[in-house]
């Protein structure tokens, strides 16, 4: 982390770091948006990575399906997790990851195609049910012709699981019907951990450490064991290829693509206003530490509380999410990427940091005594049962984080950007 | 989904207390004192199986509980009673199908310790389909109704207990009071304009010109009038109470005399306006009439009231679905 620079009250020197901030940010290379980029780059380059020894690790199974096989493609799936994790603070900030309209776009914005949550597992292969039953009818099972449920669904035929096949049924007929991406990677690796029937019964996989426990079976003797290889493969092939596509928008040294944009540097009239860049920048990371992170991701499931709506529910990995999830926030906040120093941060121009370091300090240590539980004691979707100590702390958790997330609208100010709640709060989130 | 929220910062300092001692003991703690008693009334009447009794008690219920709802502040007092009042009722805050849930746990046998582990299995929502459309004879339903009315009682209980212990954080900080007084004002008036009227009577921007009756809060129970009167009652004991110092006062002290009065005016009106209607009526004409006078209503809170009383507010008006 970058030293905090003092503030001195001498006019003089007052005077001299007006000049030296409007210089960062309006004149010559916005240092903000470099580290910014900086960081984006190397954070995507280690997904990509990550996804790409994933993808061995997942065809070395699939030619050889043995349990020690099968456990290295979940390390590689749960290594994987914890790069991506950190780059989802690059979301909702209206750059190539998700951004709904613009040139930019061309790059396929494919957040929800690589993680697409929470979906609806029945799509995709057999779960046991309410009533303890085996179901059927997903796409694993389907010959030929398939129909995703919900209105207005197109029929794809999955006679060979693809990547095209995948990505033409990922969220055909509605936003759960997802086909692609980390977690259908996951629940083909771990399959179900949630009794649908009660959740406090916990009957298909008991035990507060317990996820999900697919056989190495699905993958062998089992009906339809060629069809999971096939899938598995289109599955990492898709967040390979989608992960490139970021670590293009991202690369140095191409001025044609989104980083030479996003700094003034693109040949081809496609330059973002440094202003707007930095308002969509600190609305983006105030909406995702706010409405998705601590709303959608973790108010609705301890409050609810509902296993369902845990992110990594399949393998029981919500711990990790959220915490890199946080940490990717924090990346962005404080200039930093695993221990290297960026440059200039956001928070570099807030005089008053205290509120927003005891914020931090404290979702810290929450976030800590999670990951320290999830891994000794009792996973996340134990974590949020009614009674256990730590309903209370989650729910601390997500207080501050929301916090936090209205607290960029300090962080923008500092830098020059006049943000609201509204441009901080997703209109859309879950009411709780 | 549209909602507001307000950001509301004193721009000067009250010289008066805001709102004093006996307000919150005779507003804020004394509601809640009576919802207990609801709680408590129905969890006995429910124990002798008396379902008519069961369904009168509701009501009593719902009148005293909405008034608790409307001046909730607690969360702003101790953040870990923020989310207290989604484990009483869930109105326009879950998506779940309650109702299909609670049909499956009635027709199991599992323990209902375990069955009714949702907080929204718990709630006044849960409470209001099990009186009203089950058998209160039946073992089970009365069980479940039981366990309901207990965990009702229960956050009663501990939202009366917090309330005491806070205080005198609430009694001594008047602009702190101020702020989260008018805040919460201005949330209820927005949420009973847009959705217990406004998404009834097809005048909410969310389904503008599609009038359902059944999205009203209590459609169940046919109770949704009585809730909404209760929330002006409320807003009346905050604003034009005669028996305690109330924000109103504070507000003519400040030179908002005009303000406020129009503001009493409209609350008034709205008031005189529901006390003439049924539930049915909210679909109708008469209900266009109630959003537009509880429309004002919210408009002379956040624009009028505040604005002369030096608030800054900071509306996020969120279209969305």
């Amino acid at each position: 982390m970058r030293t905090q620079k003092r503030i001195i009250t001498s006019s003089v020197l007052t005077m001299a770091m007006v000049v030296s901030t409007a210089q960062a940010f309006w004149g010559g290379k916005n240092e903000v948006l470099t580290a910014y980029a900086d960081i984006a780059i190397a954070n995507y380059t280690d997904a990509l990575n990550d996804a790409k020894n994933m993808q061995v690790a997942i065809k070395s199974f699939a030619k050889n399906p043995t349990a020690m096989m099968m456990e290295n493609a979940k390390a590689s799936w749960l290594n994987a997790r914890e790069s991506y994790g950190q780059t989802e603070a690059f979301r909702l900030s209206n750059g190539p990851i998700d951004a709904e309209e613009g040139w930019h776009t061309v790059y396929g914005a494919p957040e929800g195609q690589l993680n697409a949550w929470p979906l609806d597992e029945n799509m995709i292969d057999y779960t046991t049910d309410a009533k303890g039953k085996r179901t059927s009818g997903n796409i694993i099972d389907a010959k030929g012709a398939f129909i995703p449920s919900g209105e207005k669904s197109e029929t794809v035929n999955v006679s060979n699981i693809t990547p095209g096949v995948l990505a033409a049924l990922n969220e055909n007929g509605g936003d759960a019907n997802v086909a692609t991406g980390y977690h259908a990677i996951e629940f083909l690796l771990w399959g179900q951990d949630q009794d649908y029937a009660n959740f406090m019964k916990d009957s298909v996989t008991n035990g507060a450490l317990s996820a999900g426990q697919r056989t190495v079976a699905d993958y062998t003797t089992a009906k339809n064991a060629d069809r999971r290889k096939q899938y598995l493969n289109a599955a990492s092939a898709l967040i390979v290829s989608d992960l490139e596509s970021m670590v293009m928008a991202w690369s140095k040294g191409d001025n044609s693509n989104y980083r030479a944009a996003l700094l003034g540097d693109n040949t081809s009239d496609k330059n973002i206003d440094e202003k707007t860049a930095l308002s969509q920048i600190f609305a983006g990371l105030g909406v995702f530490i706010k409405s998705e992170l601590a709303n959608e991701r973790i108010a609705v499931a301890v409050l609810t509380p509902s296993e369902e709506d845990e992110h990594s529910c399949f393998s029981d990995n919500t711990h990790r999410d959220i915490t890199q999830n946080y940490q990717g926030f924090k990346n962005i906040l404080f200039g930093t990427y695993n221990g290297v120093d960026y440059g200039v941060a956001p928070i570099d121009a807030l005089k008053d940091k205290s509120k927003l370091m005891a914020l931090i300090k404290s979702a810290d240590a929450k976030v800590n005594q999670m990951n320290a539980l999830a891994q000794t004691s009792r996973h996340f979707d134990y974590q949020i049962r009614p009674n256990d100590s730590q309903v209370k702390q989650i729910k601390k958790l997500k207080n501050e984080l929301r916090a936090i997330g209205d607290q960029m609208i300090n962080v923008a100010k500092a830098n020059g950007v006049n943000l609201s709640v509204g441009d901080v709060t997703d209109g859309e989130e879950t009411q709780l | 989904m549209k909602r507001i929220i307000v950001l509301a910062t004193l721009l000067f300092t009250f010289c008066v207390d805001a709102v004093d001692k006996a307000f919150f003991e005779q507003v804020i703690v004394h509601n809640v004192e009576r919802s207990i008693v609801s709680a408590k009334q129905i969890s006995t009447s429910i124990k002798q199986g008396k379902s008519k009794k069961s369904q009168a008690l509701f009501t009593q219920l719902v009148r005293n509980w909405k008034k608790v709802e409307t001046t909730y502040m607690l969360g702003d007092l101790n953040e870990d009673f923020l989310d207290t009042p989604r484990y009483i009722d869930i109105f326009h805050g879950n998506n779940e199908d309650i109702k299909a849930q609670l049909d499956l746990i009635i027709g199991t046998n599992d323990d209902l310790s375990y069955a009714l582990y949702k907080h929204s299995h718990k709630t006044i929502n849960a409470l209001e389909y099990l009186l009203f459309t089950q058998d209160l004879s039946n073992a089970r339903v009365n069980a479940m109704a039981l366990i309901m009315a207990k965990s009702i009682e229960h956050y009663l209980q501990e939202i009366k207990s917090a309330y005491q212990t806070h205080q005198a954080k609430f009694v001594q900080d008047e602009q702190f009071a101020s702020a989260i007084l008018l805040n919460t004002l201005v949330n209820s008036a927005y949420a009973l304009k847009e959705w217990r009227i406004g998404d009834v009577a097809g005048l909410s921007k969310k389904y503008k010109g599609h009038a359902d009756a059944r999205r009203a809060e209590y459609a169940i129970s046919q109770n949704s009038t009585v809730a909404i009167l209760s929330i002006l009652q409320a807003h009346k004991q905050v604003i034009d109470a005669s028996s305690h110092k109330d924000f109103g006062d504070v507000a003519r002290k400040f030179g908002a005399i005009k303000e406020i009065n129009k503001t009493i005016d409209l609350l008034n009106q709205a008031i005189a306006q529901v006390e003439k209607m049924q539930e049915q009526d909210l679909p109708n004409p008469k209900g266009k009439l109630l959003y537009q006078s509880t429309n004002q209503l919210m408009q002379s809170y956040y624009l009028s009231l505040m604005s002369k009383l030096g608030f800054v507010s900071k509306v996020l008006d969120a279209d969305g679905d």
